[in-house]
């Protein structure tokens, strides 16, 4: 789907972390050799980790709350809340609603979750923007952000690849007379369902006795492991064939040369899969920040937590140029061209 | 077409080099690349990477999974090749 958002710029980006970090050079995953492959194939050195008795919702709310003390934005001007995420607290209801009341945000505020990964961040803002008027509307937030390290069972952490790593963010969206337009891509390829993927329990396909695993804490807690099944090779093959590509279609669709973007801000999967697109495109690294160092693949987190960590400074001192593309599960795929004007940009949370 | 013989020792470089960056890894043509100690799931990621980069050419975990040496993987690159007759 391609179209135009008009009149709504950013207001603000932040982000928050878990305190906790690995360093997975001296974590618990594989032999010292194994980790050492695993960081150089992968990029990803170190992830944050959310403790037992901290969650997504957690995150997001610290997240939103920071940048609307920074905005001094009032919670009861803002009339929409949109949470991406696939670690929601719970299966129903949405989480977005226990956020609307969390951040004391008014009853005639609009809230839910979308269901969407790393495409999850461009999809939510062309979502959220589009609810935006003048005449209705004038402030939203839209929350980002995953826990997907918290999948797998306890016992079975250390022998699981430390790809992801735990993070939410809050993006402060605003109507603007002014604002300049955003085009943006969304799309979809659902032949790609299986290559990443994460059952739910009643659901289909369904577990079986053998998949259906489970463990019980000292709390008394029982945790059922639903860690995501990837088929890393098709992943790899879906980002390096669509992503060059939407990029490029992107340049077109804003009638831009490569050139003109001040910085190509990519989901974060693997180095593999984004220095596979970076030489493709013929892009050079001071234009392509990247976080895989820093906290691993955050799923929906990991555009606007590089924007954060990686370009705070600039986006809050002058107007700047970016593309932006998620790409992973679904298969889904969102790209935009944002030009944001200067935003607040407090410095990353760590709860 | 199938790979010549140069064409194969280098093609036994690559793999080798996408499973192990350090270098200390070896593979001859006839090696059985998944029955190294470098054969995991990231490295099965990394040869179908520097597939698509080297040559164009996409492949499977399952299509590398039915290969067994670097020459069956090989083959198997060279024969999706575009303008390659079979």
């Amino acid at each position: 789907m391609k179209s135009i958002l008009e009149r709504v710029r950013i207001a603000g980006i932040a982000a928050a972390v878990p305190q906790k970090e690995e360093d997975i050079l001296n974590g618990p995953y594989s032999t010292p050799e194994g980790r050492a492959k695993f960081v150089a194939s992968t990029g990803i050195a170190r992830r944050r980790l959310c403790p037992e008795d901290q969650w997504c919702s957690d995150l997001a709310e610290a997240a939103a709350k920071r940048l609307m003390g920074e905005l001094d934005w009032d919670p009861s001007s803002i009339g929409l809340l949109v949470f991406v995420t696939q670690t929601p607290d719970l299966k129903i209801p949405a989480t977005a609603c226990l956020l609307q009341n969390r951040l004391g945000l008014p009853t005639s505020c609009a809230a839910f979750d979308v269901n969407l990964g790393c495409s999850g961040y461009v999809y939510g803002l062309k979502i959220t923007g589009s609810m935006l008027s003048g005449r209705g509307c004038r402030r939203a937030l839209l929350l980002a952000g995953d826990t997907p390290a918290k999948g797998p069972l306890p016992s079975k952490r250390s022998s699981v690849p430390p790809i992801f790593g735990d993070a939410a963010t809050a993006t402060a969206l605003e109507w603007s007379e002014d604002a300049p337009e955003v085009p943006f891509d969304l799309r979809t390829d659902g032949t790609g369902w299986r290559s990443i993927m994460e059952l739910r329990p009643g659901g289909r396909p369904p577990f079986t006795e053998e998949t259906f695993q489970f463990e019980t804490t000292a709390e008394g807690y029982v945790l059922v492991g639903t860690a995501r099944k990837m088929r890393g090779e098709e992943v790899f093959s879906f980002a390096a064939r669509e992503v060059p590509s939407a990029i490029r279609a992107m340049l077109d669709q804003a009638g831009m040369d490569a050139s003109e973007v001040d910085a190509y801000v990519l989901h974060q999967a693997n180095a593999m899969i984004n220095e596979f697109i970076r030489k493709r495109v013929g892009l050079e690294k001071e234009r392509f920040p990247e976080t895989l160092s820093l906290f691993g693949n955050t799923s929906s987190a990991s555009i606007p937590i590089t924007l954060v960590a990686r370009m705070r400074e600039r986006l809050q001192t002058a107007p700047a140029t970016l593309l932006l593309c998620g790409f992973g599960v679904g298969l889904s795929w969102g790209t935009a061209l944002w030009r944001t004007d200067k935003m607040i940009c407090p410095p990353l949370v760590e709860l | 077409m199938a790979p010549s013989e140069s064409e194969l020792a280098a093609f036994a470089r690559l793999t080798a080099e996408a499973m192990d960056a350090s270098g200390l890894l070896v593979l001859a043509p006839d090696s059985n690349f998944k029955e190294c100690k470098d054969w995991d799931s990231i490295a099965s990621v990394s040869i179908v990477a520097m597939i698509y980069a080297e040559f164009d050419v996409q492949t499977t975990g399952d299509e590398l999974v039915g290969c067994e040496t670097v020459t069956d993987l090989a083959k198997l690159v060279w024969s999706k090749r575009v303008g390659n007759p079979a």
